[in-house]
């Protein structure tokens, strides 16, 4: 079949591999009919995730069609249109009992490198090194799902499959963002990162009864994106003091939730970018945290920060006194998907959230690593690369 | 070996050190050689007895059952229950051992909450090259590392 592969630091390719199997019991194979680019996608191109081999399908965040169940799959039928979660979770274990899906104990089939890096691993996700997992991603035609019955969710009729696509990963995120992250009714919520899941996040915060939400970008078609569809402020940080801005908008007493969905490649302007990238560049410090280190400074005493995006390592100069002192909540964690897709799914069923504007570019799977150049630099607009095999 | 690791693109420093964990030179302090290993504990989401019958009946610590000792005991707080392994003999710093002990706790985890051991997608790729070779050799050996 066809696949998007990682061949190198920056070099992906559309090559020949072989069709995925069944494997396991609980396995089915699902012929992608859309696989979306994510921002984590682009550590992984960047080389600042380890354990990529060259030839390693990417991709995680997806919707398609069953073609083959294993024997011990109940829940799905050949035909079954269906999204993905794009972390592994068993089902069974104590983590996906209680709901935290993306630390699954039983999916990640190299524990040991997980456990080096950051003291026990996480659970697997599709297309995203070995590191977590060795899952080939969704790039391709046909992608092979582990815990099936779990992971896979029909899609109601109501929903077509571009808007699908994005409750495999964006909107789960965003969501367990403010959940997670504890947004309540009356709450004022900063997102920093006006992506697929900073929007997604926002969206999450209103629905969740936050009276304020405001979003920080420097992109404009970004933020005319947010304020349109997901109905937030926006604050565009390359014109203004963010944390002097946020502090005039609530009144002097900063956001009761501050959600950060930039992660380690995250942008801004003045010495600090500079400084952060140069080191990130030498391998000195893996992650640049300006969106992390500007949320935990502009939230509110005894508030709270959640980490949506994704970081590999260590970063410096983090603000430990301010979270200290202000008496803060700090959290972070992949997606717990499993635990609000009936929920989520019936929300775009009925139009609560709107997830296709988030498409801004579909191609063929051919046109692979156009779609990542025009996604890792924003080119023409470019929120996701949504790809066709 | 940890000069081939430095040149491997795909591996930021940081994880060097993680990686080379794998690679035969743990960070973990090694245990006295003259007695027997150290226990190796996993915790299984399941009754004491279906773990105490499994580990008994079949699977892979029933094969090893003539070289290690076993002990079975709830977790605290509704977590299942505690499997501990330990070989009866000295490994005298043996990594070898320890890593098939790990291995075999880790499948018999697996098989008791999920009833089987999920497997990383085969092949798993088209062309590893050089780095991936030793990203192989790393994640051959991952499963039976860590700090279990
Ligand atoms: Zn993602
Ligand atoms: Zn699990």
């Amino acid at each position: 079949m066809k696949a998007l592969c990682w061949e190198g630091v920056d070099k992906l390719a559309v090559e020949r591999v072989p069709d995925p199997r069944i494997q396991n019991a609980h396995d089915m194979i699902v012929k992608v009919r859309y696989t979306a680019s994510c921002g984590s996608d682009l550590h992984l191109l960047g080389g600042y995730i380890p354990a990529m081999e060259a030839g390693d399908v990417i991709g995680h965040e997806f919707m398609g069609e069953v073609v083959e169940t294993g024997p011990d799959v109940t829940k799905h039928q050949v035909g079954d249109r269906v999204v993905v979660v794009s972390f592994i979770g068993c089902g069974t274990c104590w983590y996906c009992d209680n709901d935290l899906w993306s630390l699954c104990d039983n999916t990640n089939t190299n524990p040991g490198i997980g456990q080096g890096l950051w003291g026990y691993e996480p659970g697997g996700i599709f297309g995203y090194s070995h590191a977590m997992g060795g899952f080939m991603g969704s790039h391709a035609e046909y992608v092979r799902v582990p815990f099936a019955d779990h992971g896979a969710f029909t899609v109601p009729e109501q929903i077509d499959d571009l808007s699908a696509v994005f409750a495999s990963d964006g909107v789960p995120t965003g969501w367990m963002g403010a959940h997670l992250g504890g947004v309540q009714a009356g709450d004022t919520v900063a997102v920093w990162g006006a992506g697929g899941v900073g929007q997604m996040a926002a969206r999450a915060a209103t629905l969740l009864g936050a009276e304020q939400v405001i979003v920080i970008d420097r992109l404009p078609e970004r933020l005319a994106m947010t304020a349109q569809h997901v109905g937030a402020e926006t604050l565009d940080y390359s014109r203004t003091d963010v944390g002097a801005e946020l502090r005039e908008r609530t009144g002097g007493r900063g956001p009761d939730v501050c959600i950060e969905a930039v992660g380690q490649e995250a942008h801004t302007h003045g010495p600090e970018y500079l400084y952060d990238k140069v080191k990130q560049q030498l391998r000195l410090e893996n992650d640049r945290p300006i969106a992390i280190r500007e949320a935990i400074m502009s939230c509110r005493k005894g508030g709270s920060v959640f980490s949506l995006g994704v970081f590999a390592g260590l970063v410096d100069k983090f603000p430990l006194g301010a979270l200290m002192n202000k008496g803060l909540t700090l959290r972070g964690a992949q997606q717990h998907g499993q635990r609000y897709l009936p929920m989520l799914l019936d929300r775009i069923a009925n139009g609560e959230i709107t997830t296709s504007h988030l498409a801004t570019h579909v191609m063929s799977l051919d046109d692979g690593p156009r779609g990542y150049d025009m996604f890792k630099n924003k080119k023409d607009g470019c929120v996701r690369a949504v790809f066709q095999p | 070996m940890s000069k081939v690791v430095d040149a491997a693109t795909t591996v930021p420093r940081w994880a060097v050190k993680a990686l080379r964990g794998l690679t035969g030179a743990t960070d973990q302090r090694p245990d006295r050689a003259d007695g027997p290993g150290r226990w190796l504990v996993v915790t299984v989401y399941r009754k004491a007895e279906d773990v105490r019958t499994q580990v008994d009946d079949s699977g892979p610590l029933s094969r090893m059952r003539g070289e290690i000792e076993l002990t079975v005991r709830p977790a605290p707080g509704d977590k299942g229950t505690e499997l501990a392994a330990r070989p009866t003999t000295s490994d005298d710093g043996q990594v070898d051992a320890r890593r098939r002990l790990r291995a075999a706790l880790r499948e018999t985890k697996s098989i008791l909450e999920c009833g089987e051991v999920v497997e990383p997608s085969r092949p798993g790729s088209s062309h590893p090259g050089p780095a991936g070779q030793l990203l192989r050799a790393v994640t051959a050996r991952a499963w039976g590392e860590g700090r279990l």
